[in-house]
């Protein structure tokens, strides 16, 4: 805490109730709040997992990583690194057209931080009508840092399974103009999610997980 | 059809000198780095060795700043992060790619741990906050003028900074990881980047691993579990693998830096080839964190691993560079890891720990091994296990004890155990004419 705090990367706002703090994407944030936690997935492969006769949540069907090669304590301010990183999972992900992934953003409220996310996501998401919705789970769990992508990774699954994504809470300012999730859950078809991860030190990752329809 | 990975860069810093030919010299001459610690004042410690590197700076080897600046705070870089990038240097270097513009789709995946921690500054700004009072006034430690110093300090801590900063320096926009499997990290390291090469995801990666554990802290937690030499009087026999005499490891630091290229990609550009990389295996034991899993499955499971990886057969194997600690366990469980996975082939292979003149690099250390196995291979010479006088009954192999030798052979093999039951070997090939 004394770490993040010295460094103003701690959200410093005592004028709102503690869970109205994280606003990622709102141009209220001052920082993120910090969290904590754990996720675990199994992955098999699909041959393995048919002769189990098991439960197949979903199918993970892109991977892509990169880095910024800019700043150890500074995002590049176009995240160069995660739209390089989401890029590359696109492009290997093989989904269709109609299979357009919801995203789940790494904005954590951050200003800088989050003005990246924005830049690197208006710039390798498809355009227009077919632009996917985005959403930022960090509102609601603070900034779980390392936990983070495995926990929007089941955070998926579950919107792949309930066709309903998780909404970004205390957005009512947007700092850019994107199809957000402001404030309440959205009920909608999720046949793929786009997890895409950013951490200090320029590293990003993204995954694309896929509904299994057999 | 995997791809095949070339060596073409290799960078050093180490307690035996720093740059692939001090390295080198000492390690076929028998030379200890072991020695008195001397960065400060451990006499009052249980254990009082370690295998410093001496006489190092950053700018004898590259221009990258050796202080880091953000928001006004300026912090000298740690050891483990200046040893990363001396080291890096070289191997990009030698590999005639300073400047070279395809770093931008290169990978790059290093071993490390935390950084070694400014004590002086930690105490400086925890003092006035310890006891009696239990917990901690944040406020009052937020107001301290050297607050922000201390926060820029602690993030360079963090394992990835050396990875970060040399993805900042060169460019490097592909994969950037960093391997935190403890004493196998950087072994690690360079068996992942290896398979990115090998899977055609990238054609150019830097790898390695740097570590400094040479501070009051780690030394007091290592001696603390019994897993350190106290031979405090004669530093220089204190790392003896495979002695019957031994009494533990000692602690060392340095960097190890690769260059890794797809071979087509060095043959194109006319890089000269040290070495090519046909094997990597991994296996964890499923043990225990502190103790290695009594008969070293998960050691000979790695190597046998590798062996597959590598398509070739325990005969084939000419030199074997051991993870080789000195401790009781390790070098038991070792050996017999190399009887289970080499069968009779064992027997007649000449092994050898460099930890005996090196200490033990930890998350450094696979990837300095690593290069003295290239070396070796480059000039037909097995380094010697130094300190070997009274081999312990329990430890079969041909240790090449106390002298180097000249040794025909074409392939080897080098391991590299974690705490945790992590283990890692790969196996490198002499690049014929």
């Amino acid at each position: 805490m004394l770490r993040y705090r010295a460094l103003g990367w701690l959200a410093t706002r005592d004028d709102v109730e503690p869970a109205e703090v994280s606003a990622p994407f709102d141009e209220s944030a001052t920082g993120f709040v910090t969290g904590e936690g754990a996720a675990v997935l199994v992955l098999e492969s699909l041959d393995h997992a048919l002769a189990r006769g098991v439960r197949i949540h979903a199918e993970l069907a892109g991977y892509g990583a990169a880095n910024d090669a800019y700043d150890f304590m500074r995002p590049h301010p176009e995240g160069r690194g995660l739209a390089r990183a989401v890029s590359r999972c696109l492009d290997r992900s093989g989904l269709t057209m109609e299979e357009t992934p919801a995203v789940f953003a790494p904005a954590n409220g951050v200003p800088a931080f989050d003005r990246a996310v924005a830049s690197a996501l208006d710039r390798v998401l498809p355009p227009g009508a077919s632009r996917p919705p985005i959403t930022a789970t960090r509102s609601v769990l603070g900034h779980t840092h390392a936990a983070s992508a495995a926990l929007d990774c089941v955070a998926a699954v579950s919107a792949i399974h309930d066709s309903r994504l998780p909404p970004t809470i205390n957005l009512r300012r947007p700092i850019a103009d994107l199809p957000f999730v402001a404030g309440e859950a959205l009920e909608t078809d999720v046949p793929a999610a786009l997890v895409a991860a950013y951490g200090f030190g320029g590293h990003a990752a993204a995954l694309v997980l896929r509904r299994y329809a057999g | 059809m995997k791809r095949r990975v070339a060596i073409t860069g290799l960078g050093v810093v180490s307690p035996l000198g720093n740059g692939a030919a001090k390295y080198w010299d000492g390690l076929t001459h028998g030379r200890s780095g072991v020695g008195q610690i001397g960065r400060y004042d451990a006499s009052g410690l249980p254990v009082h060795i370690a295998a410093e590197v001496r006489g190092f700076a950053l700018t004898d080897y590259s221009d990258a700043p050796v202080v880091f600046e953000a928001d006004g705070e300026r912090v000298t870089l740690d050891l483990r992060t200046q040893y990363a990038l001396a080291a890096a240097e070289m191997a990009v270097r030698a590999a005639g790619l300073e400047r070279a513009e395809e770093w931008a789709d290169a990978d790059l995946y290093f071993g490390a741990g935390e950084g070694d921690n400014d004590l002086a500054l930690l105490s400086r700004l925890l003092t006035p906050f310890s006891c009696p009072e239990p917990g901690c006034d944040v406020p009052r430690l937020l107001a301290r003028s050297d607050a922000g110093h201390f926060a820029l300090h602690d993030q360079l801590m963090e394992p990835t900074a050396p990875a970060s900063l040399l993805a900042a320096r060169y460019g490097i926009e592909g994969e950037v990881t960093t391997c935190l499997t403890a004493c196998a990290a950087s072994a690690q390291a360079v068996g992942e980047a290896m398979r990115r090469i090998q899977a055609g995801e990238c054609d150019l990666a830097l790898t390695g691993g740097a570590h400094a554990m040479t501070g009051p802290l780690d030394v007091l937690g290592f001696a603390m579990l019994s897993a350190l030499s106290s031979r405090n009087d004669a530093p220089a026999r204190a790392s003896r693998p495979f002695d019957r005499h031994r009494d533990g490891f000692v602690l060392g630091e340095g960097a190890g830096a690769l260059v890794l290229e797809e071979w087509s990609h060095a043959r194109r550009r006319g890089a000269a080839v040290y070495a090519e990389l046909v094997g990597y295996g991994t296996a964890n034991d499923a043990y225990r964190v502190t103790d290695m899993e009594p008969e070293a499955r998960g050691a000979a499971a790695a190597i046998a691993r590798a062996l597959d990886d590598a398509a070739v057969g325990p005969e084939r194997i000419g030199y074997i560079n051991a993870h080789g600690t000195s401790t009781l366990e390790n070098d038991r469980a070792e050996t017999a890891a190399l009887h289970r996975a080499l069968g009779d082939a064992a027997r007649t292979i000449p092994v050898s720990s460099t930890k005996s003149m090196t200490g033990h690099a930890v998350a450094a250390a696979g990837a300095l091994e690593l290069i003295a196995v290239v070396l070796a291979l480059r000039d037909q010479v097995v380094p010697p296990t130094i300190n070997l006088e009274t081999r312990d009954p329990e430890c079969d192999l041909d240790y090449v004890p106390n002298a180097a030798r000249a040794h025909a052979f074409d392939t080897a093999l080098s391991n590299s155990f974690g705490f945790g039951g992590q283990n890692v070997s790969l196996i490198v090939r002499r690049d014929r004419p």
